[in-house]
Formats: C-alpha cells, sequence, structure tokens
C-alpha cells in the first residue's frame, strides 16, 4: 500500500500543514497591522521564511508519495546541493580536483545506493572507512603539499556531515521493527518533525524573550530562553505524536529530548564554521533560511543518534 | 542555456537596474574555461543580449563544436592572437563592435592563470580605452571558478562561484603603465576575501 494512503502519514502531513496554514495567516495579519511592513526586517524574513517551508513541506511531502525512492533520491540532492555549500568554504586547490570529483559524483550515489538495497553493513563503512581513506590519497596525487592537512581533512568532514550523517535521515526507511503496524515513514516523519518543530521554537521563543546568549561568539541568536522553551515545547510535542512511532508515550518524550539536543549541537557546531569563516549564511537557497546547509544543520548531527539509538533498542 | 549556467555554478541573475545603459567593457580575471559563460549567465537579459566576449580565434575556430558555441550561442568576437596583422588588427575589430552598440567581455591577462589572484595585465586594455575613451570599464571579479574547473578538467565540480561586479573605473591614467595598474587595483579590490 503507498505511504501517503497510511492513516499515521496523514495524521502528521496534514498536521504540518494546518500549523503552517496558521504560521501564514499570523504573519498575513502581522503585515496588515505592521505599519511599514517593507521595512520591516524581521517581518521580512519571517514571510520569506514561511514562504520557504511552504516549498520544502510540498517537496517533502511529495517524495513520500514515491517511498523509498522518492525520500532517498531528495536526500541524496540534499546532501549534494549542503557538500556543495560546504566545500565552497573549504581551502581545496586544483590538486584536490579528482578527490572532489569522487566525492560528488560517486560517495553520493553509492551511498544512497546502499540504502536502496538495504545493505547495511557496507553502507555503516563505507564513508567512515573506505572513503576517508581514500580521499587524502587522491588529494595527494595531486602533488600540491601547501594546506594539505586542512584540505584533506575538510573534504573528509564535509562527507561525513553532508553525505554521511544526512543520509541517516532516509536511512530509518532500512530498519524494521518487529510487532509494528506503521510504516517506517511515520518513523522518519516523527524525527523531522521533531527536529525542524525544535528549530522553529527556539527561533520564536529566542525572537520572544531571548535575552541570556548561551555562546556569544558563536551566535548571539541562541539564548538559554530560547533553548529551554523550544526544547521544552518540541519534546513535549514529540511525546504528542507517541501513536506514529513504534515507541511508548515515555520513550517518545526520551528520544524526542535526545534529538532536539543534539539538533541544537549540531546548529551550534555549523555556526562555529561560519564564524570561522566570517560568512553569515552557507549560501542563498532557501530564502529568509539562508542555504541548504543553514536547514540541515540540526539533522545533520541528530540522524545518526536516532537511527542508532532506535536500531540497537527497538529492532 | 543561461538558467543552466546558473544552476551548474550557483551565481544570481543581477539586477538590470544595477548597470549604467549603452555599451560597456567588462573586465575580468581570467581562471577557467567556465568565466565568460558564468558571466554571461548573471548578466540580466537586456545586458546579455548585445554582450559579446572576445575570444582568440585559433582555440574556438579550431572545430565545429567549439565554432558552433563560441559563435552560435555566445556570439564571440574572435581575435587573432599570434599572427596580428593591419588587416585583422584586434583593437579595431573590438572598436566596431562597441560602435555597433554590443558590450564586450575581456579578460585582460590573455592566459588562464593557475592561482587564484589575477596576475599583470596584457595592455589591451589600455589600448581599446584610447580608441574608446568613452567607453566605461567595468570589473569584474570570479572567484572559485579555477577550483572548479583546474586546466586539463573534464568535469566541472559543482561549487558556488562568487561573482562580483564592480563600478566603471573613474579617472583613468594617461599612461599606459599607471592605466593598467589601476585597472587592475579595481579588479583586485572587489576580492572579498
Amino acid at each position: 500500500m503507498n505511504t501517503i494512503y497510511q492513516p499515521h502519514i496523514q495524521y502528521l502531513v496534514g498536521g504540518v500543514l494546518c500549523f503552517l496554514t496558521l504560521a501564514s495567516l499570523v504573519a498575513y495579519i502581522l503585515w496588515k497591522r505592521s505599519p511599514d511592513p517593507k521595512n520591516n526586517l524581521v517581518l521580512k524574513n519571517l514571510v520569506s521564511r514561511i514562504q520557504a517551508w511552504w516549498v520544502m513541506v510540498i517537496v517533502f511531502a511529495m517524495s513520500l508519495l514515491l517511498e523509498p525512492v522518492g525520500t532517498i533520491l531528495l536526500f541524496a540532492l540534499l546532501s549534494f546541493l549542503a557538500l556543495r555549500e560546504f566545500i565552497t568554504l573549504t581551502p581545496t586547490r586544483p590538486a584536490d580536483y579528482k578527490a572532489l570529483l569522487g566525492a560528488f559524483f560517486l560517495v553520493i550515489p553509492v551511498n544512497y545506493f546502499l540504502i536502496f538495497i538495504n545493505w547495511y553493513n557496507f553502507y555503516a563503512i563505507f564513508i567512515p572507512v573506505w572513503v576517508l581513506a581514500f580521499i587524502p590519497l587522491l588529494s595527494a596525487i595531486g602533488n600540491d603539499v601547501e594546506r594539505f592537512l586542512e584540505r584533506s581533512s575538510e573534504i573528509q568532514w564535509g562527507l561525513l556531515i553532508c553525505v554521511y550523517f544526512l543520509s541517516h535521515v532516509p536511512a530509518v526507511l532500512m530498519l524494521d521493527f518487529p510487532g509494528f503496524s506503521g510504516s517506517t515513514s511515520s518513523l522518519l516523519l516523527f524525527f523531522v518533525i521533531i527536529v525542524q518543530a525544535s528549530d522553529v521554537l527556539q527561533y520564536v521563543w529566542g525572537k520572544l524573550f531571548g535575552k541570556t546568549p548561551i555562546v556569544p561568539l558563536l551566535s548571539p541568536s541562541k539564548t538559554w530562553e530560547g533553548f529551554l522553551g523550544g526544547v521544552g515545547c518540541a519534546t513535549a510535542l514529540g511525546t504528542a505524536l507517541w501513536w506514529a512511532t513504534p515507541f511508548l508515550w515515555w520513550q517518545a518524550t526520551i528520544l524526542a529530548l535526545i534529538i532536539c539536543l543534539f539538533g541544537f549541537w549540531g546548529g551550534l557546531v555549523m555556526s562555529a564554521i561560519k564564524r570561522d569563516r566570517g560568512i553569515k549564511d552557507y549560501g542563498n537557497t532557501l530564502g529568509g533560511h539562508g542555504g541548504i546547509l543553514d536547514r540541515v544543520d540540526s539533522i545533520c548531527f541528530s540522524a545518526p543518534i536516532f537511527f542508532h539509538l532506535i536500531r540497537f533498542y527497538f529492532t | 542555456m543561461a538558467g543552466f549556467f546558473r544552476i551548474l555554478s550557483g551565481v544570481r541573475r543581477m539586477d538590470p537596474d544595477s548597470f549604467i545603459p549603452g555599451p560597456k567593457v567588462f573586465y575580468a580575471n581570467h581562471t577557467s574555461h567556465l568565466d565568460f559563460a558564468v558571466i554571461w549567465s548573471a548578466l540580466p537579459s537586456v545586458e546579455r543580449d548585445r554582450v559579446r566576449p572576445v575570444a582568440g580565434r585559433d582555440y574556438w575556430m579550431k572545430n565545429r563544436a567549439r565554432r558552433y558555441v563560441s559563435s552560435e550561442i555566445f556570439k564571440a568576437l574572435l581575435i587573432e592572437r599570434q599572427h596580428v596583422t593591419r588587416k585583422n588588427n584586434p583593437m579595431e575589430a573590438m572598436a566596431v563592435a562597441l560602435e555597433a552598440g554590443s558590450s564586450l567581455i575581456v579578460f585582460p591577462e590573455g592566459t588562464r592563470g593557475t592561482r587564484s589572484k589575477p596576475v599583470d595585465f596584457k595592455p589591451g586594455l589600455f589600448h581599446l580605452h584610447r580608441d574608446c575613451p568613452e567607453i566605461p570599464l567595468i570589473p569584474v571579479h570570479l572567484q572559485n571558478l579555477n577550483r572548479m574547473m583546474p586546466k586539463g578538467a573534464f568535469l566541472p565540480i559543482p561549487l558556488i562561484t562568487h561573482i562580483t561586479f564592480g563600478v566603471p573605473v573613474p579617472d583613468l591614467p594617461e599612461t599606459k603603465e599607471a592605466f593598467l595598474d589601476k585597472t587592475l587595483t579595481a579588479l583586485t579590490q572587489l576580492n572579498p576575501i
């Protein structure tokens, strides 16, 4: 049976669409009531963020129609775009040409193909062992020593975060839960909803009540108020969505909390990289949000943790 | 076609209001084969329709595919690089194109550099300015293209290109050395890092 006809999926997607409609209405009212909306930067940013959310939600929902190929292809594309943004910031030189060509056109397809054919054992070591060993080799053949360690380790890091970590989202589809009648797609949806809700709620709480920055040098917009409010609310949301997962309600609480914490840390680490390079956003693909990497940073770090926790305890 | 190059290189199309009307000369640092395609695709359509990249005849006439790309897609102005005579004087061809209302894209470094910083300019730009002094010279800085497509590469690495258009260089000096120095500095200053 197609995933989209399953009630769990319909409730989750329907809930997100309702919430987005509500957010659009609120933004519309704020826009109408603002004396000079065109010059209100926060409001403008909010509107373009919501518009980008519509696009992202629709694309994501469409990918569920073609499960699992659609989801796998979508995340392969996201990996490609995120890696592109990441490598652009690194000091790679013409000598890294072969390594980069392999990274973009070989590693990404193979990694996602392994998910598609359900070969977990090879998938788990493909990038961490094989690719990480070959990358510096290919760079070394380029016969250029300048900043060699920096160049190869940054390509390795880019592949680890943008491809390996991120691919753990569709990898959830490989898992098999004994006794769970729903589809694993609803679990994937549960995860993505919690991470993104945590980001959005931290943003909202931070904008409303944020005073005390946690790490002012890294990111002045990440505050204790935003963190506690956002993570608290997103954990509560995770608990409330337990019915879409194979977990009991308190298991859903713990998992949602862990997802939120790692998502927050992921955002922090990626901010540190941005500050180091002296930029604000990784790109301009998603209006108001920045680049792809600005949106998926929290997913990248929480996906492998979530994947391995549920693989260890529930399968 | 322009959209394809924009997706490939990650550049955005410029706003038509950011350019003064009329023919102009864009001069850029030369880092890869994709340079003029990327500049071309970043221009708003009204500018793109009248722009002609200036390229070496010896390279672009070599086979049918290159001839097609240079003449049909980019409407390139092909100039002689090796056996320059009075008849095929490249300066004259450029001046004629500018008078006909075209804009030009030139790479004053001549050959493609292997470094990411622009090297010394050849005097061509100076002669062009002396022949057509009223034409504005606009520096265009390209970054990352040499990493995307180093010399000898067959497939580009899909990095994001940064393209920066400068303002027309003001108060151009009379002497050749000062002129080349000033235009080179105007281009180098566009480098964001």
